[in-house]
């Protein structure tokens, strides 16, 4: 049995782990709730993008832009995986990570080159130690990413896509489902895959497209590009904060279970040097009287 | 229903800019400024860069510069897109 003091020590050292912890998890909250405020708010504009796109006649126009069309034979592949630059946020990147290396390995299976852009340190550094190549990492994404942040990350894949060097482009990102859940996903960004619509919301209005449909399309899809991995962004962010309040809320959790024991034992300890220090006075007077 | 008034919303991919009533509302297209009043027809069209207005019924006009993005009209409500978008000073 440990003496008295030196558990007293670990009990002190544990608290001030909870605290640390405690202040973690709050802050994580605070910010979960201001990147799902971002979230929301991102919601109106992406559904309108898809009101338009729906007032267009795709078929007709498919041929004319690369954007939407899928390639015969795909020999190379864009694989872009969203991480964070943080960790403490329990099995986060890990999820992801794994969920990449898995689409790397089908890949690979099926004799398709790819290439390998990363988002967040916590990404490029796993992979980059695992052996992996990263052609692109970006690690300057914050909490709160930007719409020109994505911008910028789709304008680079759409050269590229168009160009041809790669002839898809796979997003490998946090789901934000709810603040209990944000599973890893993955999804085809290019070519642009449009949901058909199943006719469910009635007939559409004939709306007077100006100054073409191709013209509209032309600015839009670009555009829905930038909107689908800007939202990833979000999402990710926001389940990242999520995660990190979850994992510190199990740490905080654990600092006081244990203080808890150690404190059981603490006084057990005290308890035991108390009576032993009795046991001596009273073996000293008797040995004196 | 004496007021014949558009419902106008400016969206940008952030959040909402605007939202709010005017009587008029007129924004610059890739081919030219345009303006819109009630019961326009159906409309979707790419703006250019430029600026966008909107008359409310007393007569105020609130004035943005965007660059880029997509007005749509459908029944009397006009949505604005756009991601580059901010008020005139």
């Amino acid at each position: 049995m440990a003496n008295a003091r030196e558990i007293e020590k670990r009990i002190t050292s544990f608290g001030k782990t909870k605290q640390i912890t405690r202040t973690m998890e709050l802050v994580a909250t605070s910010r979960m709730k201001k990147t799902q405020d971002r979230l929301f708010a991102a919601k109106p504009y992406a559904e309108k993008m898809q009101d338009i796109l729906s007032s267009v006649n795709l078929e007709e126009h498919s041929e004319a832009f690369p954007l939407l069309q899928s390639r015969e034979k795909v020999c190379r592949s864009g694989l872009l995986l969203i991480t964070t630059n943080r960790g403490l946020c329990g099995g986060f990147n890990a999820n992801l990570i794994r969920l990449a290396r898995q689409k790397m390995d089908e890949l690979k299976a099926a004799g398709t080159e790819f290439e390998l852009h990363v988002v967040g340190k916590k990404g490029s550094n796993a992979l980059r130690y695992l052996g992996y190549e990263i052609v692109t990492a970006r690690t300057d994404i914050g909490d709160y990413p930007s719409y020109e942040e994505g911008a910028e990350i789709a304008a680079m894949f759409i050269e590229k896509f168009v160009k041809g060097t790669i002839d898809e482009l796979h997003m490998v990102y946090a789901e934000f489902r709810n603040v209990a859940s944000q599973p890893a996903a993955i999804e085809t960004v290019l070519p642009l895959q449009v949901e058909e619509e199943g006719g469910g919301d009635g007939p559409q209005a004939e709306f007077i497209l100006e100054p073409s449909p191709a013209e509209i399309l032309e600015n839009l899809l670009p555009r829905i590009v930038e909107n689908r991995i800007f939202k990833a962004l979000l999402e990710s962010a926001a389940g990242e904060q999520a995660a990190r309040r979850v994992a510190m809320k199990n740490a905080t959790d654990n600092a006081e279970e244990l203080i808890r024991l150690l404190t059981r034992s603490y006084n057990r300890a005290r308890q035991a040097q108390i009576t032993q220090e009795l046991a001596e006075i009273v073996g000293g007077a008797e040995a004196l009287a | 229903m004496a007021t014949k008034t558009l419902q106008c919303e400016i969206l940008s991919p952030e959040g909402s800019v605007y939202r709010g009533e005017a009587t008029m509302v007129v924004a610059t297209a890739v081919d030219g400024e345009l303006g819109v009043l009630y019961n326009h027809a159906p409309l979707v069209t790419a703006l250019g860069s430029g600026s966008l207005r909107t008359t409310s019924e007393d007569g105020t006009v609130k004035e943005w510069t965007a660059e880029g993005g997509f007005l749509e009209v459908h029944k009397n409500h006009v949505t604005i897109l756009s991601d580059k978008i901010s008020e005139k000073a």
